[in-house]
């Protein structure tokens, strides 16, 4: 973990400043689309700024899976897997298919209780099945390139396994991997999304639709994007940035051009590789919705299955380390929270600042009288 | 005894009732187990509706007159599809069993990831169709695009007429028929002549979509290394012919 934003820092207000009481803990913007369901809006009210997007459960045990999925979403993380990522042989999922344990979800209907959950609609759909469709919160359509652990726009035969595409009776195509798109093959070309967009609002039932892209073109495709209403915008920002200043840039300049192109409170969410937890909320503070934690859960699922190697694998160990990798994130997102609280007492775009000129320029931040 | 197969075949209109009261009445039709025909339902005013009777799992006949729109019977399962009319792209997408038979052309991506069932045009079908399928049929009778069965990773393919640029994938292990010409095969894709056993399974496949036609008219398309290891050992199935 490392802190690649340590160059801003959070601004406190004036001594002036009038005593403001409590404020309301951060909550994730309201998604504007009528073709949402209340229940999804209803979960989008409780879900935290940080979320799973490109965890590898292929190298996961599916039931150990399972329970590290239901322990994030019982701490109101949304989780974006696959059923077929985390079933067991009887394609049972005990994070699709029941409601969170926690004593928040005990007053809300039957419908409000499900576990936020992002479905990757992949262009290929390899391991997607219909009933990953079902009480879905968000359907990702995503376009951006997926590198297998060689670097290959491929998927490995491990990956094709956990899909259930692969058995002792057919030979693994391409051997030991094939070719990832990233574009679905039934949408002739970026105008006919809207289409697409349309069949998965009616297939998934008012959950939103969110599209995952890279960074590397964004200033032709991201508007283009835009134009095929989806509700929400995921950036995909690791694969580019390794430098604080350029992780900001691209964050604020997205939110920027999203503004500029009809995209003003559509959410974006962001993922960038590692951050701490005092980044997620920088990255709050320069435009993103939502920050991508993979790496908060590789780092500790880490240091958690090399404790506890050579352990019986049972229920009760694979709940215990779920419950154990749960707290951990819980206990450093609630630095993140904090911060966003602290942020509510500052106007917008003034919650941040830098010393360092070049960062405040760039950025475009309220400079330091005195200081710059 | 009446079964339902033997009652009148009900009809809903789709300019008077929309797709979603369409689709639960149909869900909520009694099916008799022991009828011999599935019970036809007649579905009229079929006029360019965009994703259509998608998610169907049912055990009844549609069947239907007019065009469709895009990812028409996406989803579907056991539901056997009789359609007379042109369908846009996606047509039968990520489709699991059962059958869709349209008599008329299909946009792009037909069958596209679809698991199993059957999917047949009669008439041509744009490109990429069978694009990352993993099981089932598709039967084109007429031409079909570029890209054809791209990233498939199962299931079968037959081309009654011919196919545009690179058909068929070098990584995949979809089986490919062909009667026409190919404008040009993928890369790592090889053309071979039938097996005797791929002759009665193919003429077997051509019965049950009803195309005309004689298994001896077609050829085959593979990965180049796939047929490499059939050959080195035949009658079976390297897992490593790669």
């Amino acid at each position: 973990m490392r802190e690649r934003l340590e160059k801003l820092r959070f601004i406190s207000p004036r001594v002036e400043s009038a005593w403001t009481g409590n404020l309301p803990e951060w909550q994730h913007p309201a998604i504007k689309s009528e073709q949402i369901a209340e229940a999804v809006q209803n979960r989008f009210k409780k879900i935290t700024p940080l979320f799973l997007h490109n965890v590898s459960w292929h190298q996961i045990n599916p039931d150990q899976a399972n329970a590290l999925a239901v322990a994030m979403g019982d701490i109101n993380f949304p989780v974006s897997v696959l059923r077929s990522e985390i079933s067991n042989h009887n394609n049972e999922s005990l994070f699709h298919d029941s409601v969170p344990t926690s004593d928040s979800a005990d007053s809300l209907p039957q419908t409000d209780q499900e576990y936020p959950r992002i479905v990757p609609y992949r262009p290929e759909r390899y391991g997607l099945t219909a009933s990953d469709f079902d009480n879905s919160t968000i359907l990702d359509i995503r376009l951006n390139s997926h590198r297998d652990e060689t670097g290959r726009f491929a998927y490995s035969a491990e990956q094709l396994a956990r899909w259930d595409i692969l058995n002792t009776e057919v030979p693994i195509a391409g051997g030991s991997w094939v070719p990832s798109s990233n574009f679905p093959a039934d949408v002739p070309n970026i105008e006919g999304l809207p289409s697409k967009i349309g069949q998965l609002r009616t297939l998934s039932k008012g959950a939103a639709i969110f599209v995952t892209i890279d960074p590397f073109h964004l200033e032709l495709d991201l508007r283009r994007i835009l134009d095929a209403k989806p509700d929400g915008i995921i950036m995909q920002l690791e694969c580019l940035a390794p430098d604080g200043l350029e992780l900001a840039k691209l964050v604020k300049q997205t939110r920027k051009w999203m503004n500029q192109h009809d995209g003003q409170g559509i959410p974006l969410w962001v993922c960038p590789g590692p951050i701490d937890a005092d980044d997620a909320a920088k990255l709050v503070a320069l435009g993103a919705s939502a920050v991508a934690i993979d790496c908060w859960f590789n780092e500790i699922w880490d240091e958690i299955e090399s404790a506890s190697k050579g352990s019986y694998a049972s229920q009760s160990q694979f709940a215990h380390q779920a419950h154990q990798l749960a707290s951990e994130i819980h206990w450093r997102a609630e630095r993140t929270m904090g911060l966003l609280h602290a942020l509510k007492h500052l106007p917008e775009n003034e919650g941040i600042t830098s010393l360092d000129p070049k960062w405040c320029k760039e950025l475009d931040l309220p400079s330091l009288a005195g200081f710059s | 005894m009446n079964h339902p197969s033997d009652a009148q075949p009900t009809k809903f209109a789709l300019n008077s009732t929309n797709m979603n009261q369409v689709m639960n009445q149909i869900r909520e039709m009694k099916v008799d187990e022991n009828a011999e025909k599935l019970q036809e339902v007649t579905i009229e005013g079929v006029q360019h509706q965009e994703h259509a009777f998608m998610r169907l799992s049912h055990p009844v006949r549609l069947i239907l007159e007019g065009a469709l729109g895009d990812y028409a019977f996406a989803f579907n399962e056991v539901t056997d599809v009789q359609m007379t009319g042109d369908v846009g792209h996606g047509v039968g997408d990520g489709m699991r069993s059962g059958a869709v038979r349209i008599r008329g052309n299909a946009g792009e991506g037909a069958g596209c990831s679809m698991t199993g069932g059957t999917l047949a045009i009669y008439g041509s079908a744009g490109n990429r169709c069978g694009a990352a399928m993993r099981g089932g049929g598709i039967f084109v009778r007429g031409d079909v695009g570029k890209e054809t069965g791209i990233g498939a990773l199962g299931g079968t393919i037959v081309i009654g007429g011919d196919a545009g640029a690179n058909l068929g994938d070098a990584a995949s292990n979809v089986t490919i028929f062909i009667r026409g010409q190919a404008e040009s095969l993928a890369e790592g894709v090889t053309e071979a002549p039938l097996r005797q056993r791929e002759q009665v399974r193919l003429g077997l496949l051509l019965i049950n979509a009803s195309i005309r036609g004689d298994a001896k008219d077609f050829r085959r398309i593979v990965p180049q290394a796939m047929l490499a290891a059939e050959q080195a050992k035949p009658g079976e199935l390297n897992p490593n012919w790669r």
